[in-house]
């Protein structure tokens, strides 16, 4: 028998109970929508860390509080006291250490910002002088940080792009006075825009020194701290210098040194991890799904047992009695993956951005779609087996 | 002679539980080209095993069955499905119409598992054939919308729609009422008459065999007895 008249067939037989139809696809739906909805937040996660590698410059040192710890650990720890051996004092030693390297401190807050009576949420970043050697951010209009800025605890801020369009629509900010967290700031300067990666705004910030920053959250740590060498010293001789004046100063290696690649090299862990975790995920859910596909079918070919015996007494084979089940089985599958592709889609795109980045690979869709298929055509042999062996005798007389 | 039908010593047993049930014993029968036959006998007589085993619905414990000469009491599946679908045409007591297909869809189905085959082609010959049987205007109607005797008739151009080598009919007119089964029995008749179609009737209905050039008796699966009538009734003579 033709391939189109088979699915024209299956289409027809499908079309006769559509509540049972949608019910036996539902397993699939829900299974291909979650793997597609938790496939986009990893995905997503692996972009936000793609694009804090993007802000930095090149050939920069990560230095994170903790053994084996990374960057986006530390970041998520945030001002909790989990990991604090690394401290501003530590910066200011290297410094002292290391005259031609940049050495730049990071910690981030949540920042309710104030001009007039417009509020915006951003990112608040505590650095020093030298983040604008270890970044790619530049000065648009005023200054940057003078040492002073930072020793004596001012309270001055730059604003990033974003930040800066938001509040300040048609007044030049520089030398203006703001709120960050309810503390008077004044306006010293503001940064060019370097763009997005992925969902991420990296000019939706606000920068203040270090010491200020830490002063008004009262804490001592630093989350990161950032070094670059200026002349020739490369970054694994920086590294190593860094690691030994660190050994010595804490007297026991309670922090980690990374460099860009590391974190890149992370990121491909990431993929790996995910593609594992889809598999993983995605064999469960459609193996429920599958099964009950085979309950349906199963159920399907005792009521349609004469149907059966008259298309194998007019002269249906055996293979074109099991080539209908398996296509109406997969049939059920695959569209059953579809449409379980566009509602994962759909509610990956309401999940909040600002919460959960999520992404949304074709690498995930035509996983989805490609095992939701196979599932029908696996799930879908016995009960077809079953049908094309049936006895044509038997299958006409049974009632 | 043009025989199209030979079984040699046809046996059938079932096995229900420890008991074994011979429910064909050595049937050893011959029909020709154009030959108009019924079977009769009481239920549990075991006619319709022979049909069956006629049809290549089933296959033979034992003994032989020639189908123009080649031997099918040994064939396969696949073998026997692919005679069924050019060589065969059935029509049954109840009809056996697929409920979900239009009629016209039903009548060609037996062309689609044919995968040569010119379904635009055959969908002019059902037309033709259900115009002969005069239901041309049901062709898009499913068959619940049908008469009794209006889904027989579809049966019928069902089992023609190949142009197959024997019809066999199982208690065509078991479901119907006696005007109607008469007016069945008329087209099987007329095609047998006019068309040289090779039929055999399975029956328990005595008036029903007035029609037919033979009659086979069968009885606890033997036959018991062969008629060859000499006063065969023709279409004419149905009673309108």
């Amino acid at each position: 028998m033709k391939i189109a008249r088979i699915i024209k067939m299956s289409l027809n037989s499908l079309k006769i109970n559509k509540t049972r139809t949608f019910l036996s696809m539902l397993g699939v739906i829900v299974g291909v929508a979650s793997l597609i909805l938790i496939t986009s937040v990893g995905y997503g996660a692996q972009y936000a860390i793609l694009s804090s590698i993007q802000s930095l410059g090149s050939d920069v040192i990560i230095i994170t509080p903790g053994q084996k710890t990374n960057l986006f650990k530390a970041t998520m720890a945030g001002t909790s006291t989990a990991l604090k051996p690394l401290t501003y004092e530590d910066v200011k030693y290297l410094k002292r250490k290391l005259p031609d390297a940049r050495i730049s401190p990071e910690n981030h807050i949540g920042a309710d910002v104030k001009y007039g009576n417009l509020t915006v949420s951003t990112t608040g970043v505590g650095t020093n002088v030298d983040v604008l050697y270890v970044s790619n951010y530049k000065i648009d209009s005023g200054r940057g940080f003078t040492d002073q800025d930072i020793d004596s605890y001012r309270n001055v801020c730059i604003l990033g792009a974003t930040t800066r369009d938001n509040l300040f629509s048609n007044v030049d900010p520089v030398g203006q006075y703001i709120k960050i967290n309810n503390i008077k700031y004044r306006v010293i300067g503001t940064l060019s825009p370097v763009g997005s990666m992925g969902m991420m705004d990296l000019d939706d910030i606000i920068v203040m020194p270090i010491t200020t920053l830490q002063a008004h959250t009262r804490v001592k740590s630093v989350q990161v701290i950032y070094a670059k060498a200026m002349d020739d010293m490369s970054i694994d001789v920086l590294g190593a210098r860094i690691k030994s004046l660190l050994l010595v100063r804490h007297g026991t290696e309670n922090f980690s040194i990374n460099n860009e690649q590391q974190y890149i090299d992370l990121a491909k862990t990431i993929t790996d991890t995910l593609t594992i975790m889809l598999t993983a995920i995605g064999s469960i859910a459609l193996i429920v799904g599958g099964i009950g596909i085979m309950n349906i079918m199963l159920a399907s070919v005792a009521e349609r047992t004469r149907e059966i015996g008259i298309r194998k007494a007019i002269g249906a084979r055996n293979i074109d009695i099991l080539l209908q089940f398996l296509t109406e089985s997969t049939l059920i599958s695959g569209s059953g993956g579809a449409m379980g592709i566009i509602i994962g889609i759909a509610f990956s795109s309401l999940v909040p951005q600002t919460f959960l980045p999520t992404h949304i690979t074709s690498t995930s869709i035509i996983i989805g779609f490609s095992v939701s298929v196979l599932i029908g055509v696996f799930f879908g042999v016995y009960p077809a087996k079953k049908a094309a062996q049936l006895n044509p005798v038997e299958a006409l007389r049974y009632e | 002679m043009n025989e199209i039908v030979r079984t040699e010593n046809l046996t059938k047993t079932y096995h229900l539980g420890e008991t074994d049930v011979n429910a064909l014993k050595n049937v050893s029968l011959s029909i020709n080209k154009g030959e108009l036959v019924s079977i009769i006998g009481p239920s549990g007589s075991g006619k319709s095993t022979l049909m069956h085993l006629l049809g290549c619905l089933d296959t033979p414990t034992s003994g032989k069955y020639f189908l123009e000469g080649e031997d099918v009491s040994k064939l396969n599946d696949t073998r026997l499905a692919n005679i069924r679908n050019k060589k065969i045409g059935f029509v049954f007591q109840t009809f056996n119409l697929l409920p979900h297909l239009t009629v016209l869809d039903n009548v060609i189905l037996p062309v689609i598992y044919n995968a040569k085959s010119n379904l635009r082609e055959t969908e002019r010959k059902a037309m033709k054939l259900l115009e002969n049987a005069g239901i041309k205007e049901r062709a898009k109607h499913l068959p619940a919308q049908l008469s009794g005797g209006e889904r027989q008739r579809v049966a019928i151009v069902r089992a023609l729609i190949n142009d197959p080598l024997i019809v066999f009919a199982d208690e065509p007119t078991g479901n119907l009422d006696s005007k109607t089964g008469l007016e069945i029995i008329k087209i099987l008749k007329e095609l047998n008459e006019e068309k040289g179609v090779t039929e055999i009737i399975v029956t328990h209905d005595i008036s029903i065999t007035q029609f037919t050039h033979r009659i086979i008796h069968i009885k606890d699966g033997f036959i018991e007895k062969e008629i060859e009538n000499s006063h065969v009734a023709n279409a004419e003579e149905i009673k309108k």
